[in-house]
């Protein structure tokens, strides 16, 4: 710690900052890749050694540059040197290992020291990785044992009090995530009746409420878009918004958007339907098909909505993007087809529109509706958005979803090869084994519930080295009279 | 969750009121009341949290009224409460002097220096300096060390107002950080509230060494309890009862277990063969990003970041505008519409201002056709840029040195049209060169058609030069209804304008132009009037006539100018008039012992005047001069004679070539 203190501050210039944050684009891949070879081979495996040996040579030349290494974790965000290590949907899985590991240690700094050996190196990435997980107490544990093994070149800080999740912390943040859910939602009825009386919206309240909703999906993305499987609490409009809102948060955190991109991009997506509030409900929820003059009125929402957003007095606040995604979220990617409305002028849509218009057509077609025959399941609705890349679709931002929602999205109803019944939790983040999600197993292979416990099915056999258990079908939860978003609140009580 | 649960929650929170608001955190800066349980996480916690005097937090009374409360604290190290003082001092000078000065200014950047300087060597000693906020006060260590109680300028409550109430600085922050930091508190500070959030803004900027901990008020204050309850989730029941697959699930289900699914998987190339087609197609449609389609998703998010906002509202609500067919709901885009074009035309962006304007021409066109009064509203913004109030802001922009392109500002004044000249006049009367002053000429020359009226009206009180400018456009343009109000000019101040105006007037052959020379002819200046009566035309009108022959006729006219003289003269002689001849023989032949020169002077202007009739009377008068004494008056006859016959000459040749 004194070494480290001693150490002298380096403020860096924009010039430095470019070549720094190639050098931490590079220590990112190299650590996460040696921890992950860590993870399946053994110390002597020439694999690991190369790993390890490739990492140990870039932390030498960094040392040598910078004069430090560090990586800090803090507020669910990776700093090596002080700079913030950026990640996209293609580093996103090495950006979350790493979080993990971070979190699940409560290792809050790591710093490469001068001085630092291979074999201290080697020691390190095997302990750090492949430690057992420890209920209380983790950092001091792996502290001690680091202390052990003598590594004396490395040195550890405990995250923040405030960072510890894990535990009751844990099931804090979970109730946390359903209040902050069901206030999204109450919050939304009442923008909306200020709107009306044509009192000022509170929209710095809704911004908080996103920066929330930000920090709890950079916390724990699954369980909110787990969530996400709340359907028609409330008015449906409501309810629908604020999953639309979270699903295209955790589209934008994939993407690598700043926070406050990510703010401007809840925003947006939470008042995307607007406009339709204002629309009878004999017509929202009219069963079967809408007349001509419904129709009209229906396809008046966007830019109701749009008008609405942007006749607000707090207009200096809103992102502008929530006007243009309440006008465009159904015009379609290639300003074609039955998409509406049909512009004047403008011949593009906004980023921010493309990317709720795919969250809105994920949300409403697994939501079940009066008018709508039948409701898909998510994995289908995957398929149907699939069907529409290019056309009603951006087709990359599209790959970008269905990488981030998965074969199996979180919220999907599966049986496994042994017959046990689950609900997918969490999406493999290695795209690789993307059919290999966690699952809350919810039935044992007699059928019978259960309050079962969560497999990762990446998990193989050592033996066999084939995958414990498989899932081997999809099952549509409404069939079931299944009702997905119970599972994930009972999480929070 | 169990509402009992929560009721007790609440209960506990009530018994322990002043912590209360600590533990209503926001989901990231969460504060975890665990602190305080685990034993192997005290040392950790900082001492100044255990210590904080929470009441003073939410309400700086209290610690005077409850003196026990004072009594319980522990004993700070007074040293160490005084350097945090210190430090907490300069953070608040550094932000004073940052909010005076631009960022780059060398006051603020020294500030930022000798701050930075401070709290180093602070942290240094102490690792941490956690500022605990109340509404109008910094505490540190449960010791008072700053207070502002003016609550529109209090620092501490700049924090406050937004539920910030603990700031701290750790360790090894950098200056960037902090210079940072101070312009994000600055731009907070500089917003009415209702526009801004600390919190939010701090939060956004991802601090590595200046952490906050603010309170959830606004979920829990601002947003009201959902209307049904939340999370009556019977989680026993979920674990009670049997699921049976349906006979067509089931089917799937042994078709696909006997295929062994995901096993293909690590087969590499056709790892989801066998799969059932419903869970095929989702499977093998989803493909994995490719390192290859990264650049497009770059652009894809710089295309994004470069939209200027502005912008891109600007061209949203013109389509709304566009689709809108309630009257009242138009007039509302419109205003924003007009929000927009004041804000572009604030920050000088004339190209976009430009843009509105000219769109919201095209769209007035589309929609007069549609509803007169949406096109009347639209209309609004034009009509509003021509406000004077508007045309003055456009003066200082352009006087402040806001104009950078000068050709987009041209053409959007020329969307305001006449409306636009004062802006005009003060570029000419500004401008250092002549490519500025061309460009003016030509927008009056432009715009000036639009309406002459005003265009005169700006020539009034204006630089010489620039009202000169001005008639002289008026004068090409010929447009002979306007004469009328070139009278105005005849009591100008300006001498060099009522010149102008009696050059502009000389180019009409017209009645309505000689009456107002007219008076001019009586102009308190000599030149003036001299000028007036060389623009005079004979158009047989008598009054103009008999006044210039009763001036000659004074008895003083030899007194006169010589300009002035000839000018009468040869005006004069533009009548050809027998009593104009007789006039200027008896000049010419006029002899004076005293006044010679005046004399002489007088009657060359006679044969100026002779020699401008070149009348076969006029010659006769002037062959009769060349025979005269004087040798000067002689010599100018014959010169005149010359000049006329060379005059005739070429009229006489081409007489004889059209009759050969």
């Amino acid at each position: 710690m004194e070494e480290k203190n001693q150490k002298e501050k380096k403020d860096y210039t924009e010039s430095e900052k470019k070549s720094l944050s190639k050098i931490i684009e590079e220590i990112f891949i190299r650590f996460s890749s040696a921890l992950r070879t860590a993870q399946i081979y053994e110390p002597n495996n020439l694999t690991f050694i190369r790993q390890v040996n490739l990492l140990f040579n870039l932390i030498q030349t960094i040392l040598k540059n910078e004069g430090k290494a560090h990586f800090q974790f803090r507020a669910n965000t990776l700093f090596f040197n002080t700079v913030r290590v950026k990640f996209d949907f293609l580093s996103y899985h090495n950006f979350k290992f790493l979080a993990d590991i971070f979190k699940e240690r409560e290792v809050g700094t790591l710093g490469f020291e001068p001085g630092l050996n291979q074999g201290e190196l080697t020691e390190f990435v095997t302990l750090f990785v492949n430690g057992e997980e420890e209920q209380e107490n983790p950092f001091e544990n792996f502290e001690a044992k680091i202390k052990e093994k003598g590594i004396s070149h490395i040195f550890l800080e405990k995250v923040h009090p405030s960072e510890t999740v894990g535990g009751k912390e844990e099931e804090e943040f979970m109730q946390s995530a359903v209040k902050v859910f069901f206030k999204s939602i109450t919050h939304l009825k009442e923008v909306v009746e200020r709107e009306k009386q044509k009192k000022r919206v509170q929209l710095k309240t809704t911004r908080r409420l996103m920066q929330s909703i930000v920090s709890l999906i950079s916390q724990n993305e699954s369980f909110m878009v787990g969530l996400t499987n709340i359907k028609n609490y409330d008015e449906y409009t409501l309810n629908h918004s604020t999953n639309v809102c979270v699903l295209a948060v955790c589209f934008g955190r994939r993407l690598g958007f700043e926070k406050r991109e990510l703010v401007d991009l809840g925003v947006s997506a939470f008042f995307h339907d607007i406009g339709k509030l204002a629309i009878s409900k004999e017509i929202l929820d009219k069963p079967g098909k809408l007349d001509k003059n419904e129709m009209k009125i229906m396809q008046t929402h966007p830019w109701h909505g749009a008008q609405k957003l942007a006749c607000l007095k707090e207009l200096s606040i809103l992102p502008v993007s929530a006007i243009n995604v309440a006008m465009e979220h159904h015009i379609w990617f290639n300003l074609t087809g039955i998409g509406y409305p049909k512009y004047w002028k403008k011949n593009y849509t906004d980023l921010f529109s493309r990317i709720t218009k795919i969250c809105d057509f994920f949300d409403a077609v697994t939501t079940e509706r009066p008018y709508r025959k039948k409701t898909a399941t998510r994995e289908e609705a995957v398929s149907w958005l699939l069907e529409k890349t290019g056309t009603e679709f951006d087709a990359v931002l599209l790959k970008v979803f269905a990488n981030m929602i998965g074969v199996y999205p979180i919220g999907s109803l599966v049986v496994l090869d042994t017959g046990e019944w689950g609900i997918v939790t969490e999406i493999n983040p290695d795209m690789t084994l993307m059919i290999c999600p966690k699952i809350k197993i919810i039935a044992d292979k007699k059928g019978n519930k259960t309050d079962g416990n969560i497999v990762d099915l990446a998990e193989k056999d050592p033996e066999t080295d084939k995958f414990k258990k498989k899932i081997v079908k999809t099952l549509d939860p409404f069939e079931y009279n299944i009702n997905i978003a119970d599972y994930f609140i009972s999480e929070s009580a | 969750m169990d509402p009992e649960k929560l009721k007790d929650q609440k209960n506990k929170e009530e018994e322990e009121k002043p912590k209360a608001e600590e533990e209503k955190p926001e989901a990231e800066q969460k504060k975890p009341k665990a602190e305080e349980e685990k034993p192997g996480l005290e040392a950790e916690k900082p001492k100044a949290e255990e210590q904080k005097p929470k009441a003073e937090e939410q309400k700086p009374e209290a610690e005077k009224e409850e003196p026990e409360l004072e009594e319980e604290k522990p004993k700070v190290d007074p040293v160490e409460v005084n350097k945090a003082k210190n430090v907490i001092q300069f953070f608040k000078k550094t932000f004073s002097l940052i909010k005076l000065y631009p960022p780059e200014n060398p006051s603020a950047q020294k500030s930022i220096d000798l701050f930075y300087a401070q709290i180093g060597e602070f942290l240094n000693e102490y690792e941490e300096l956690i500022i605990t906020i109340g509404e109008f006060s910094f505490s540190y260590k449960g010791e008072l060390v700053f207070q502002d109680v003016e609550k529109r300028k209090s620092f501490p409550f700049l924090f406050y107002r937004d539920g910030v109430r603990e700031l701290s600085f750790h360790k090894d922050v950098d200056k960037e950080e902090l210079q940072d930091f101070f312009e994000t508190i600055r731009e907070a500070s500089d917003l009415p509230p209702e526009e801004t959030d600390i919190v939010n803004s701090i939060w956004e900027k991802d601090f590595v060494h200046i952490r906050y901990f603010s309170i959830d008020e606004f979920l829990d204050q601002d947003i009201g309890e959902p209307t049904e309850e939340m999370s009556l989730v019977d989680k026993l029941g979920l674990s009670k009862g049997e699921l049976k697959l349906t006979p067509k699930d089931e089917e799937i289900y042994k078709k696909g277990l006997g295929l062994g699914i995901q096993d293909g998987k690590e087969k590499g190339e056709g790892e989801f063969e066998g799969k059932p087609s419903d869970e095929l197609t989702v499977a093998t449609r989803v493909q994995a990003i490719k390192k290859e389609e990264m650049p497009e998703i770059e652009s894809m998010l710089v295309e994004s970041r470069k939209t200027s906002p502005v912008a891109e509202l600007v061209a949203l609500l013109f389509e709304l505008l566009f689709f809108e067919e309630r009257e009242e709901q138009f007039s509302d885009v419109v205003n924003v519409l007009d929000k927009c074009h004041q804000i572009v035309v604030d920050e000088s962006d004339f190209s976009s201002a430009l843009s509105i304007l000219s769109q919201v021409q095209e769209l007035k066109k589309i929609i007069s056709s549609k509803s007169e009064e949406r096109a009347k509203l639209l209309g609004r913004i034009p009509d509003a840029a021509k406000e004077l109030m508007f045309i003055t802001r456009l003066k200082k922009l352009y006087s402040d040195g806001q104009v950078a392109d000068f050709d987009t500002f041209f053409e959007y004044l020329g969307y305001l049209g006449p409306s636009a000249f004062p802006v005009i006049a003060k570029i000419w009367e500004e401008s250092k060169f002549p490519f500025s002053r061309a460009k003016v000429s030509n927008f009056l020359k432009e715009t000036g058609k639009q309406d002459i009226d005003a265009l005169l009206n700006l020539a009034k009180g204006q630089a010489p030069s620039l009202a000169r400018e001005i008639l002289s456009i008026v004068a090409d343009a010929g447009e002979k209804k306007k004469i009328s109000h070139l009278e105005d000019f005849v009591n100008d101040p300006s001498k060099d304008i009522r010149l102008e105006v009696i050059q502009v007037l000389g180019k009409y052959e017209d009645e309505a132009a000689n009456k107002i020379l007219l008076k001019f002819l009586s102009d308190e200046d000599v030149e003036v009037r001299a000028r007036a009566f060389m623009n005079l035309k004979y158009l047989g009108d008598k009054a103009p006539f008999d006044y210039a022959l009763r001036l000659a006729q004074e008895k003083d006219f030899r007194d006169r100018i010589k300009l002035e003289k000839k000018a009468i003269l040869n005006y004069l002689a533009s009548t050809e008039s027998t009593e104009v001849i007789t006039l200027l023989r008896s000049i010419l032949k006029k002899r004076r012992f005293f006044s010679r020169y005046k004399t002489t002077e007088t009657r060359l202007c006679a044969v100026s005047a002779l020699e401008t009739m070149a009348t076969p009377e006029a010659v006769e008068v002037l062959n009769e001069g060349a025979k005269l004494r004087n040798r000067t008056i002689r010599k100018a006859c014959k010169r005149a004679l010359r000049r006329i016959t060379q005059k005739q000459k070429p009229k006489e040749n081409t007489k004889d070539e059209k009759a050969g």
